[in-house]
């Protein structure tokens, strides 16, 4: 059993990509489509049961096996001509060098690392090309320049790992606050000031908070581009992969929980201290949030990533390969900058001194 | 605008023509760089009203004033009573607060006293113009910079912010519908304070009265 897979046209045996469009593949030489049933129904592109998930056959057995059987290859080839795949230690699904067939790795789908869900993409690339370009010309700062620039074709569309978070906490809330209330009589001017002691408990339950689990994916952007809509989410399976790039993570549970416990806790506090209503001013004497219940789970969503290089520097761009939200290190004209707060300046500074001069 | 009211009426004879030339040449300085209507009257009969009357009164129905509010002030010398009148009139209220006005009168009082009209003429036209700057120089006045600094600042780290994306997450975008249950809600009163302060009744503290015309004029004066 070869360590890899390409998915294939019922028809004409031309590897098949998955279109995000039609939801269905699609094969490009002879531009017939196929749903997810007639795939599953051809015994050649059915998922193996190595990877399917939740059906109990054979294939769990064998799975175990898999999962002790832990050597990895050094490089992947092409089982439809034999080249070296694009490929390092933590792509999944990837296109061959030479014949650029879309291939699955599938030994990186097994045991620990297979998904449970997957939310298939839902932009195809000149949809992703299109969000990024219209995105990019509204960003007021931006050099001109850098607008312009045509390395768009080079945005990758990407399956990228997500561990997912269930919680159930409880939070604990402590705090003064303070009702203020001032009126007049005469000439004097009142303030009466009433001091209270807060105290609120609730229990909060949360579902599907996403973590990144790549390493080289930058957390913040990756956080930007949330939220995804779990409506989409289906059963893992890999022919979904076929068409792009996919990552398994390199950052275990253990870490990424450290960051959903701090989303956790940040949700909890808030929400809990937005029940003191009515105060003039609220401070904390103290908080906190346990946890009743921390589950976690393993995703992946879709993504397209762009790194457009500007003065010799990075700028990362990821959008949503689903809501097709678009984040990015935009780089900052300070020039731009400067010319816009000058005008703002001298515009608001005649209006309120014409306006000054009239009333006063 | 400037219609040929006389800007200095010297009834008793006290200036020569050169000085009330000096002296109107001054008052159409004020015109033009204040905005600001002044009249100098020196006289005997005052009609049997108070000086602060009399003054208010001349002003009024003489039809001095700039703009709608008839912004300006008259210089009284009633010799009758050896007293001397400041009256204020529009925006002339504000600009010349009761402390300025005392001290206006302080300065006049001591000059007239060693008969010098027109020197006290003089300095009271060149204290008109120096208490009216900080009014009139309004563009410069550092508030406005201020608010026009804080206002371009905002805006620029607004619209710079945005350049990276929006965050559209919010603290129950995970959260489990309904599933938010308060378990303890305690809102414990401790004790209250109550302070109070005394109201100022003017700013600037221009206080004011209203002239037989029905129009409001502030100022003041003292004997000499």
């Amino acid at each position: 059993m070869s360590d890899v897979k390409i998915y294939k046209c019922l028809g004409c045996h031309a590897p098949l990509a998955f279109d995000p469009t039609s939801q269905n593949w699609k094969c490009k030489y002879c531009f017939s489509q196929y749903t997810k049933e007639q795939l599953d129904a051809s015994p050649l592109n059915q998922d193996d049961p190595l990877v399917s998930h939740g059906e109990s056959e054979q294939g769990t057995r064998e799975e175990a096996t898999e999962e002790l059987n832990t050597d990895e290859l050094d490089a992947y080839h092409c089982n439809n001509c034999g080249a070296e795949l694009l490929a390092d230690a933590t792509t999944s699904a990837t296109f061959c060098l030479y014949c650029k067939s879309p291939t699955i790795i599938k030994t990186r789908f097994s045991g620990r690392f297979k998904p449970s869900y997957v939310i298939p993409f839902k932009i195809d690339h000149k949809k992703a090309e299109e969000l990024y370009y219209a995105w990019i010309k509204k960003r007021f700062f931006a050099p001109k320049v850098f607008k312009q620039k045509e390395e768009i074709e080079k945005i990758t569309g990407i399956y990228a790992p997500f561990w997912m978070y269930n919680s159930k906490v409880s939070a604990y809330f402590e705090g003064q606050g303070t009702k203020v209330k001032t009126w007049s009589q005469g000439s004097y001017r009142y303030t009466n000031t009433r001091f209270y002691d807060v105290y609120r408990e609730g229990q909060i339950a949360y579902s599907n908070i996403p973590v990144d689990g790549s390493i080289k994916l930058d957390d913040t952007l990756m956080e930007l581009i949330e939220p995804y809509k779990y409506e989409d989410l289906k059963p893992f399976s890999m022919q979904y992969m076929s068409g792009f790039m996919a990552e398994r993570y390199d950052l275990e549970s253990s870490e990424a929980e450290k960051v959903a416990k701090n989303r956790i806790e940040g949700f909890a506090s808030a929400r809990i201290r937005d029940t003191a209503l009515g105060y003039t001013s609220l401070s904390t004497t103290r908080n906190q949030v346990s946890y009743n219940e921390l589950q976690d789970d393993y995703y992946l969503m879709p993504i397209y990533l762009l790194n457009n290089r500007f003065k010799d520097k990075d700028h990362i761009f990821i959008i949503n390969g689903q809501t097709g939200k678009v984040v990015g290190q935009t780089p900052i004209s300070v020039k731009k900058q400067i010319l816009f707060g000058l005008s703002v300046f001298i515009v608001t500074w005649l209006v309120v001194a014409i306006g000054g001069g009239l009333i006063g | 605008m400037a219609t040929n009211r006389q800007a200095v009426i010297d009834e008793l004879g006290y200036l020569s023509t050169s000085e009330i030339s000096k002296l109107d040449e001054m008052i159409k300085g004020i015109r033009v760089d204040r905005q600001l209507d002044v009249v100098i009257l020196i006289t005997d009969d005052v009609e049997g009203k108070t000086s602060r009357d009399f003054a208010d009164d001349f002003y009024d129905y003489g039809g001095y004033g700039i703009g709608s509010s008839a912004d300006g002030l008259l210089y009284l010398i009633n010799m009758s009573e050896r007293e001397v009148w400041i009256s204020t009139t529009g925006k002339a209220i504000q600009l010349f607060s009761d402390s300025e006005i005392n001290k206006m009168v302080n300065r006049s009082t001591a000059l007239l006293g060693d008969a010098l009209y027109f020197e006290a003429s003089q300095r009271f036209l060149e204290d008109v113009r120096t208490y009216s700057n900080t009014g009139i120089v309004t563009i410069f006045n550092p508030i406005y910079i201020g608010i026009a600094l804080f206002v371009s600042i905002a805006l620029t780290i607004a619209l710079s912010a945005s350049s990276r994306g929006k965050k559209e997450v919010h603290i129950s975008t995970y959260e489990n519908p309904e599933s938010f249950v308060i378990t303890r809600q305690e809102d414990v009163f401790k004790y209250e304070r109550t302070t109070k302060t005394k109201i100022e009744t003017s700013s600037g503290g221009s206080s004011t009265h209203k002239g037989s015309s029905g129009r409001s004029h502030g100022g003041g004066g003292g004997r000499f």
